[in-house]
């Protein structure tokens, strides 16, 4: 069991503050992936759990005890790096022995541990290699089979795909995957890829700017984002933004415009709210009806048609609004028509002028 | 019409020549003329038209007696100096060159400081530091004796720069003193290389500071070790200046260099000296080649 608790930490790079009171707790066990754009703080978070940076204040735990002043090696954690960092010096055998040579262990131990991790990410006939004779894909595996050998309560990775190309790294986000099944410890993830943070986290963090945006699993995410932030940034096309106004209010719904064509009731509210305001209105590109029924809609030019087989994205324009809808693979739809595109009011969220979401 | 790879081999080509010429003249005819020159019996006299003499300078047999440089103790004399120099005076450079380099790494306000002062004694023209030194070990007037004499270990002052028991040792130490620096240059840019999340995995794994030294730091850095040693080695074993300046005729210190120039130089033996600088090349050849070899410094791209 290792349960992570930060309370209120902050860290500063000189005048800059990177990290702001931000506090987080972690499940024994669970998969975290802690997201946001570069600068957000995602990175030295991970550091500072891992002992690589200092804490300016507040406390990080693990299994319970604070580890604020505990060097790495003392908090029972491995790392993969995103630069892989194998020793270059070192034989593959050698790269995943090192850590237990350090802690002594006996020669038949560091052999059945390196050969059982080999297996695993099944790297067995590159034992004798030095890391410059393998791939990316290889060297990553055997970054991880370096912190898998520690048998470590915790493991941080910090971008361990973005240096592998595509293909490699959706085959890796599987077996990472499957690893955390099998290992069953604490995976803290940080990316900037939300594909992988969707795909592989039990729990999301998005960070901004040193803050914690959001944290739940991501579905609740997706569906029901914090701010225009976490919107923005789960999902891949971005959430459509439309700057619409509140026409009016009831006990359970918001009634807001689009684009002066029609008006949508949405059944979520905000107690600060009042007819008049600005609001932005959210929806994603899948959840848009392109040339169907709908409870509100919109009608736009096509500028620009992009054909990805499964699907086609249309991209529309209208008074300097722009909107990108989803629509079926085999669309019939090209640049210059016109199309009508529905709001389901279901999906729809509402984000006040500050960017909070509507609840 | 000719191909892009000719044309670009032809440009290459007349790039070369510069460089060809100058090191034609400068490395190629003198190590020819001293090689001729070491094959006649030129002298201040004859310098202008020797005669060809064959071997009978490197070695001869007359009337049972051998002569020539290969039969001069002096000359074996001055051979093993030179090593004992050179064998010393890099190791100690190399131990003082990473403990500089390792002290240069630390981040703190003194650091230019630090970096400076590392540099001085590499930037000192070897005339002043032998003459500065000479005067430290002054046996009247040397502040070095005047400690000693001071705290009690030595009676009276001690000529170390002429003493031969203390005379290599010091000439070792001066040179170390004037070139550690170099090596410590090498180094920290070794250092300075190291790609840091190797260095925090290594954390990571549970170095300490020894550990990660003895583990990671110091195998990733050899390559800038190899490199400084084969610089300095070179270097060592051609050394005449600061020899030459502490005590040219002192046949305990006594270099090749020192030789082959007091054989040309004072004695106008040019033919002979010719030969003993012959011979220097050769060793120092061999012993270059050698290194290199053990070393492994031209596979150098494949250690990593």
């Amino acid at each position: 069991m290792a349960d992570i608790n930060i309370n209120t930490v902050n860290k500063y790079f000189g005048d800059v503050h990177v990290i702001k009171d931000v506090s987080l707790d972690i499940k024994s066990q669970s998969f975290t992936v802690l997201v946001g754009p570069s600068g957000c703080g995602k990175s030295t978070m991970l550091r500072m759990i891992a002992g690589l940076e200092d804490i300016n204040s507040g406390t990080i735990s693990i299994d319970g005890q604070v580890v604020n002043d505990l060097p790495p090696k003392q908090r029972n954690i491995a790392m993969v790096f995103q630069s892989y960092a194998l020793y270059p010096h070192m034989t593959v055998f050698d790269n995943m022995a090192f850590g237990l040579k350090l802690e002594k262990r006996s020669k038949d131990e560091i052999n059945e541990r390196v050969n059982e991790a080999a297996r695993i990410l099944q790297i067995e006939d590159y034992l004798q290699r030095k890391p410059k004779q393998l791939s990316g894909g290889q060297r990553q595996r055997v970054a991880i089979g370096r912190a898998i050998t520690r048998k470590p309560k915790v493991f941080l990775f910090d971008e361990p795909l973005s240096n592998l190309d595509a293909a490699l790294r959706v085959q890796m986000r599987v077996e990472l995957a499957k690893l955390h099944n099998e290992l069953e410890a604490t995976m803290i993830y940080v990316t900037h890829d939300q594909t992988e943070a969707m795909t592989l986290a039990d729990d999301i963090v998005v960070l901004d700017t040193g803050i914690v945006s959001q944290k739940g699993s991501p579905l609740e995410l997706y569906d029901r984002p914090n701010n225009m932030f976490v919107g923005g940034f789960i999902g891949s096309p971005k959430m459509n933004f439309i700057s619409s106004k509140i026409l009016s209010k009831s006990s359970d719904a918001t009634e807001v415009d689009i684009m002066g064509m029609s008006k949508i009731s949405v059944s979520k509210m905000s107690a600060s709210s009042s007819e008049g305001d600005s609001v932005t209105l959210g929806i994603r590109p899948e959840h848009l009806v392109v040339n169907g029924d709908s409870d509100g809609s919109w009608e736009s030019k096509v500028f620009v048609v992009e054909k990805l087989g499964d699907v086609t994205y249309l991209y529309l324009e209208k008074d300097g609004e722009p909107l990108v809808a989803e629509t079926e693979g085999h669309s019939e739809i090209k640049v210059g028509d016109t199309v009508k595109v529905g709001f389901p009011a279901g999906r729809c969220q509402l984000f006040d002028s500050s960017g909070q979401a509507f609840k | 019409m000719k191909s892009v790879s000719q044309l670009r081999k032809r440009t290459a080509l007349i790039f070369l020549i510069p460089v060809t010429i100058v090191l034609l003249s400068s490395a190629l005819y003198p190590l020819i003329s001293t090689l001729y020159l070491s094959l006649t019996d030129a002298e201040l006299e004859n310098f202008l038209d020797p005669n060809y003499v064959g071997f009978i300078n490197y070695l001869e047999n007359y009337e049972g007696m051998w002569y020539g440089v290969l039969a001069d103790s002096l000359f074996w004399n001055s051979v093993r100096n030179t090593i004992v120099f050179s064998v010393f005076s890099v190791s100690l450079e190399v131990i003082l060159g990473i403990s500089f380099a390792l002290i240069m790494l630390i981040e703190n306000k003194l650091k230019w400081f630090v970096r400076a002062a590392v540099l001085i004694p590499w930037a000192i023209p070897t005339i002043v530091s032998a003459r500065m030194f000479e005067w430290m070990l002054q046996d009247q007037f040397g502040i070095f004796n005047y400690i000693l004499i001071g705290i009690g270990i030595i009676e009276q002052g001690k000529a170390w720069t002429t003493d031969p028991q203390t005379s290599m040792i010091v000439i070792i130490i001066i040179d170390a003193w004037k070139t550690s620096p170099f090596v410590a240059i090498l180094v920290y840019a070794g250092l300075k290389a190291l790609p840091n999340e190797v260095l925090e995995a290594g954390k990571v794994d549970g170095t300490n500071g020894i550990t990660q030294f003895y583990y990671i730091i110091f195998p990733l850095i050899l390559p800038a070790i190899a490199v400084a040693i084969v610089f300095r080695g070179l270097d060592a074993l051609r050394v005449f200046d600061l020899i030459y300046l502490i005590n040219a005729g002192s046949k305990d210190i006594m270099s090749m260099t020192v030789y082959a120039r007091r054989e040309m130089f004072e004695y106008s033996h040019f033919g002979f000296g010719a030969a003993a600088s012959t011979m220097l090349t050769l060793i120092i050849g061999v012993i270059a080649v050698i290194f290199i070899q053990r070393t492994r410094l031209h596979k150098l791209d494949e250690m990593e």
